[in-house]
Formats: structure tokens, C-alpha cells, sequence
């Protein structure tokens, strides 16, 4: 195969180079800076709540403690607060305990002993409203999660609280009391 | 693709490497895009990985990595012809794996979480095989430009080309699939399932249904860009045009895939494995044309 000179095959320039090396970084501002912050300022914002206000979503409500705002996005009952969040689900028809309720939802965590994963008792409350509830707390090392259920007899719903664990000591009596406010609703939906 | 004149450089024999502001730039751009993916990499994967446990971050990160290897074998003979330098085998690893992974990934994200906004199912479904491949292919196809232009990294002949790409493209699988086997663990065991399952499950869709993946997209785009600078003078605009071409081709092919492991069905499957066999063979035939002799010597070590 014969060679054929070609100036092409030169070195390539130095302003190659820098071209090069600017389309690249715009487009990793563009793509890796840019699209996201835009995404930011579309997704819905979190609405914030005073703290004694009532909100209900899905069946679900909930008297809010201070700072707490509702997240934006869905119509699940879903509050946020630093990087602590707390989610009870939408009421189903069952007559599974709590205890139960909970029980069955922490296997996740003792099926695999390489998850890190301390789980303490259930523990077992009424709400101020008088649903039986259950809790329990799973202690990992960079997150604190708390799952919940709450039974009427005949309605049961399952919710989770999380928060790494330095905000957790911060907040975990808010979560307490919230999830002490928890209550059943029909129909109506804010 | 026709046979390209070979290709020549400017003098014979190996010269000392002229580290001109361009080339530092590149290297530089390169290092800081992989330190700023492995960060966000990092980041994100720190609860995920928690929740899976350390025994299963290492166990999926080896699997991963044997499977990197086995995937370099594909391409061992135009790897060992390209004669890449260290640091040009280095940064492609870094940029395909750390710096794409990452800004891919970021775009990816935004472009689902914008989508949602106006349609649920968007977030993750349609998004992901419609939009994430042009990204993808974009932001490595980027980095394998700034590899030809590193004179370092480099020798010419579209083997050195399939070669840097197929670093690039390997990089880039391993990394995501593993992100995706830490991620897919992390559901599994909230879920109560076990991260075996979700090992095993990535594997198969990810690994041997996807095996033919970012390595073909990345390794031929690489070809086709060293194609068109080697073909000898002239016709830029035609060889501007194949290299779009070939771009858009395997962009396709990247849609094609991800929406058949997303439809999920046995026989989407097979046919995916099969295209992306066949475009790989036919590629590497191509490229393979090219020996040794007809390259020239480096044009620096």
C-alpha cells in the first residue's frame, strides 16, 4: 500500500487542541450543570406548612410541626424537612396489625445480615385520634429509617420516616409527635 | 466504509513528546471531568451502596470489572496494534468511566425529572432509551476527540481509533453497570428481596443481553472519527458527514438497545444481541483491514 503525504496527518494544532477542549467543557456545563439546574426550576417546589396546620392527602392527614413543608410533586402525604422525610401511604382495607404491619416490612432489612442494618422492638402507640400504631427503628450507619403503621381494624396504612443520622437526633421528636397526629380521612384531600 | 490511504506521518521513527499548552489542556480536562465524576459518583452511590452493604459493593464491583476485562478481549488485537502510551490507555479509561458516567448521568436525570412534569410515565420510561443514548454518545464521543487530538495518546489508523473508543465504551458499561447493579441492590432490599437477585437480574439484561453495547457504539464512533482524518485530504465535508453518520448510526443502535432491555421480551433480546453482534463483526472487519505497516510509526511515545 503506498504511503501518500497528506497535511491531515500533521501533528494536530495547538488551536485543534484548545477548540476541542472548550466544546467539551461547554458541552459538560451544558449537560452536566446546566440541564439539571433547569430540571431544579421545573420540578414542583416543596409548599411550606405552618406548624399546628392539618394537612391531608390521600386519606391521610397529619397535624405538621415547625419548618416542615410539603413535598411538591405527588399527592402522597410526603414531608420534608432538611434531609429528613416522612410518608404515611394511602389507607387500604386490611386487618392486619400494625405490629404486624411492621414486622413484615423490616425482613427487607433482617434477610441480609450485610446491610449493616440494627433493628430495634417494635414498639406500639395510639394516635391522639385513636388508630393503633407500630413502629420501628432501623439504625444503618449513614441513615436512621423509622417504619410505621397505623389500623382502624379495618384500614390499615404503612408509612416510613428517614433522616441520616445527625438529623435524625434533630428531629426525631417532630416525627414523634407527627406521627401522633396521624388520622384517617375520607374523601376530603388538601 | 471504503479502504482509506494509509496513513503517514510527518517523519519516520519515534519523537520526544511536545507537551504544548493544547495537549496539558486536554489531559488536564480529562483528569478534572474524571475527579469531579468520581465525586458525584461517590455521592450519589454513598446511600445506596450503605444499604447494600459492603460485602455486596465489592463482590458486584469485581464481577464487573472481570466482565470489563472479558470485553477488552473483543478488541485485543487492535489494542495491541494501536501501541497506545499509558496515559492515553489511562484517560480514556478515566473518561469513559468517571467524567462520562457522571455528566451522562446528571442529563439524563434532569431530562427525566423535566419530563415528569408533564407526564408520569416519562420519568424513567420513554426518556430513557429516546434521549439518554444522544446523550451518552455525545459526551463520549466528546472525549475520544480530545484523546485523537492528544498526540500522546495516539497513533493513526482507524484500529488506534476503534481501540481508544472501545476503552472509552468499556469504561462507561462497567461503571454504569455497576451503578445500576449498587442501585438495583439498594431496591431489592428495601423490597425485601436480596442483592443477589438484583447481582444476577443486571447481570443478564446489563451484561449479557447489553454485551454488546457502549464497546460497539464507542469503539466504531472512534474509528469512524480517526477514518475520516486519515483518509487523506480533501472531501472534509464528506468525511465530516461519515463520521455524523456513523454518530447517528450508533446513537440508533444505543436507542434500539435500551428500549428493548426496557419493553423487556426473550426475543427482543436475542435480536438485540444479534444486531449488536453483527455491527461489531462487521466493523471489526473493517478496521481490520488496516495492519500494522500501513500505520506508520508513532508519531510520539
Amino acid at each position: 500500500m503506498s504511503h501518500a503525504a497528506s497535511p491531515d496527518l500533521a501533528l494536530p494544532s495547538t488551536r485543534a487542541q484548545w477548540s476541542a477542549v472548550l466544546v467539551t467543557v461547554a458541552l459538560m456545563v451544558v449537560l452536566g450543570l446546566g440541564l439539571p439546574r433547569l430540571a431544579d426550576s421545573t420540578a414542583p417546589a416543596d409548599t411550606a406548612v405552618a406548624a399546628g396546620d392539618r394537612v391531608v392527602a390521600r386519606g391521610v392527614a397529619v397535624t405538621v410541626s415547625e419548618g416542615w413543608a410539603l413535598a411538591g410533586g405527588t399527592d402522597l402525604l410526603v414531608l420534608n424537612k432538611q434531609d429528613a422525610k416522612l410518608f404515611v401511604l394511602p389507607p387500604s382495607a386490611s386487618t392486619q396489625a400494625p405490629e404486624d404491619a411492621v414486622e413484615q416490612a423490616e425482613q427487607g432489612y433482617t434477610t441480609d445480615t450485610s446491610v449493616q442494618a440494627t433493628i430495634g422492638e417494635v414498639q406500639s402507640f395510639t394516635t391522639d385520634s385513636g388508630l393503633e400504631a407500630a413502629s420501628v427503628t432501623i439504625v444503618q450507619p449513614d441513615l436512621v429509617t423509622v417504619l410505621y403503621a397505623f389500623s382502624d381494624g379495618t384500614t390499615l396504612a404503612t408509612g416510613n420516616a428517614s433522616a441520616t443520622p445527625g438529623t435524625w437526633s434533630d428531629l426525631k421528636d417532630e416525627v414523634d409527635e407527627m406521627a401522633a397526629t396521624v388520622e384517617f380521612e375520607t374523601g376530603a384531600s388538601s | 466504509m471504503s479502504e482509506p490511504r494509509a496513513a503517514v506521518t510527518p517523519a519516520a521513527g519515534r519523537t520526544s513528546v511536545t507537551w504544548r499548552s493544547g495537549s496539558v489542556a486536554i489531559v488536564v480536562a480529562i483528569v478534572a471531568a474524571g475527579l469531579v465524576g468520581t465525586i458525584g459518583l461517590a455521592q450519589d452511590l454513598r446511600l445506596p451502596m450503605t444499604i447494600a452493604g459492603p460485602a455486596w459493593v465489592a463482590i458486584s464491583l469485581g464481577f464487573w470489572a472481570i466482565y470489563g476485562l472479558v470485553l477488552l478481549l473483543l478488541v485485543r488485537t487492535p489494542l495491541s496494534r494501536a501501541e497506545l502510551v499509558r496515559l492515553g490507555t489511562v484517560l480514556a479509561l478515566v473518561w469513559g468511566g468517571l467524567a462520562a458516567t457522571d455528566i451522562a448521568g446528571r442529563a439524563n436525570g434532569a431530562v427525566a425529572t423535566i419530563a415528569a412534569n408533564f407526564s408520569a410515565e416519562a420519568s424513567g420510561g420513554w426518556t430513557t432509551w429516546a434521549v439518554a443514548p444522544a446523550f451518552e454518545e455525545t459526551i463520549k464521543t466528546a472525549g475520544i476527540v480530545l484523546l485523537a487530538l492528544l498526540p500522546a495518546a495516539r497513533r493513526f489508523g482507524p484500529a488506534a481509533g476503534l481501540a481508544v473508543g472501545a476503552l472509552v465504551g468499556v469504561s462507561f458499561q462497567v461503571v454504569e453497570n455497576w451503578v445500576f447493579t449498587i442501585q438495583a441492590m439498594e431496591q431489592a432490599v428495601e423490597s425485601g428481596g436480596t442483592p443477589l437477585t438484583a447481582l444476577l437480574s443486571t447481570a443478564f439484561i446489563r451484561g449479557v443481553v447489553g454485551f454488546f453495547s457502549h464497546i460497539v457504539y464507542s469503539g466504531i464512533i472512534g474509528a469512524a472519527i480517526v477514518w475520516a482524518v486519515v483518509s487523506g485530504p480533501g472531501h472534509r465535508a464528506r468525511r465530516v458527514g461519515a463520521v455524523a453518520l456513523v454518530w447517528l448510526l450508533m446513537v440508533a443502535l444505543h436507542m434500539w438497545s435500551n428500549w428493548t432491555t426496557t419493553a423487556g421480551a426473550g426475543l427482543l433480546y436475542l435480536l438485540t444481541m444479534a444486531v449488536g453482534l453483527a455491527v461489531f463483526v462487521v466493523a471489526y472487519r473493517a478496521v481490520a483491514r488496516w495492519r500494522p505497516d500501513d500505520l506508520g510509526p508513532p508519531l510520539v511515545t
